[in-house]
């Protein structure tokens, strides 16, 4: 082989090549493009379906004063990030399939039973990861309360957004835990269905 | 003629070497589709279904009633067919959002609740009515009784399928006040977003 691009390394003839070697040259132009591209599809693929999961309670659930949430109902699960067998509280990120950075959308309805006031919420998502990186081991990374009573409604919602950073190269290697956990202050009320969804995505990959 | 596995990118078979011009073209021109047809996938992924719509004017609401605001300005709009609505009907994943103002047109009435709640109502068959799933977020606060303004924000993620008869979800957007001194009027600085975040797996 004569030459290839500077950039992509694509091989191509030059004029001190004999004219028989010209099929043996547009083969190997041809299968250096095919690999090209096929990296490049293979890109495209992860941009544009990304890892995500979303869980929801199928039937309200009785819950005590504080609690992960057990659910019931898996809407979506494009990394196999989900396995309600095995845990019903959590979404699992497999940190070395899927590295990156990751946003969690928490949001809950609950309404107590006579289905007059609900007192305050506090909702926070956890993030664990098994090999006991400091950083974000056990560590609450979203925060939203509902403060005060909800003035003759018969049911609150909250939501809790996070922005947990982990699976960044070399953080670490094991997979990573997020579950979704409420607090009330006052009566206890059930969480209602279908409205309670937790949810983790990839908005970003390590490069 | 020969091909490569992946892309099935044209090349000559050995001791093929009679005609190598028109060997390139083919290749050059298979190269070509398989790009165009990346460029397209990646335009999508650069360039995703994103609308933020407004109000033209204020929207008067009254006291203890739950009412419906309807997004009547196109902000910005890429992707989604409609620009008066901002229903999804295109199978994905999508983050939505609300924010909202409302300030009191007269008297301020103290420990007042005030209450936006965003709905989605995606269908999951072929008639909505019974085969739907709805999403609901809802933001909160209570008047201090200092200056009776309201400012609202709440957010949610969904995932729409396509349906027969390729339905579109239903969004409502409501807010509910116990201001009983005055109407509050709902400011054009409220807004509502929606981007799509994925395809579906």
């Amino acid at each position: 082989m004569s030459a290839t691009t500077t950039t992509w390394a694509i091989p191509y003839a030059t004029a001190a090549d004999p004219l028989c070697n010209g099929d043996d040259i547009i083969e190997a132009m041809a299968e250096r493009v095919d690999a090209i591209l096929t990296g490049f599809d293979t890109d495209i693929e992860l941009l544009t379906v990304r890892p995500y999961a979303q869980l929801a309670l199928g039937a309200a659930t009785v819950t005590t004063a504080i609690d992960q949430v057990d659910f019931d109902e898996v809407l979506a699960d494009t990394a196999n990030m989900t396995n309600l067998s095995l845990s019903d509280t959590t979404i699992t990120i497999n940190h070395d399939d899927f590295p990156g950075v990751y946003l969690s959308s928490w949001i809950g309805t609950g309404q107590d039973a006579a289905g007059t006031n609900v007192n305050t919420f506090e909702a926070f998502t956890s993030v664990i990861t098994l090999d006991g990186y400091a950083s974000v081991t056990n560590q609450g990374v979203a925060l939203w309360q509902v403060a005060g009573n909800n003035s003759g409604q018969t049911a609150a919602t909250f939501y809790a957004t996070g922005l947990p950073s982990f699976g960044l190269p070399g953080a670490g290697t094991d997979d990573v835990q997020i579950r979704a956990w409420y607090e009330l202050f006052g009566t206890v009320v059930p969480l209602t269905s279908p409205y309670t969804q937790f949810a983790v995505f990839r908005i970003s990959y390590p490069f | 003629m020969e091909l490569t596995d992946n892309q099935a990118l044209p090349f000559p078979e050995g001791q093929d070497f009679g005609n190598g011009a028109l060997d390139l073209q083919f290749l050059a021109q298979t190269i070509d589709a398989r790009m165009k047809a990346q460029e397209l996938a990646l335009n999508d992924v650069l360039f995703p279904p994103c609308k933020v719509l407004g109000l033209t004017a204020v929207v008067p609401i009254s006291s203890g009633g739950t009412a419906g605001i309807s997004w009547n300005k196109t902000i910005y709009n890429q992707g989604f067919l409609s620009t008066t609505n901002i229903r999804p009907r295109d199978s994905g994943t999508y983050m939505m959002g609300v924010y909202l103002s409302a300030i009191p047109t007269g008297t301020v009435t103290a420990n007042a609740a005030h209450n936006l709640n965003l709905t989605v109502t995606v269908p999951t068959g072929p008639n909505i009515a019974s085969d739907q799933r709805t999403f609901t977020s809802v933001a909160s606060n209570i008047e201090p009784g200092a200056g009776g303004s309201s400012d609202l924000t709440t957010q949610m993620i969904f995932s729409v399928e396509t349906v027969p008869g390729n339905l579109a979800s239903i969004v409502n957007t409501t807010f509910f006040h116990t201001n009983v001194g005055s109407t509050m009027n709902v400011q054009t600085t409220s807004y509502i977003w929606i981007i799509k975040i994925s395809e579906l797996g």
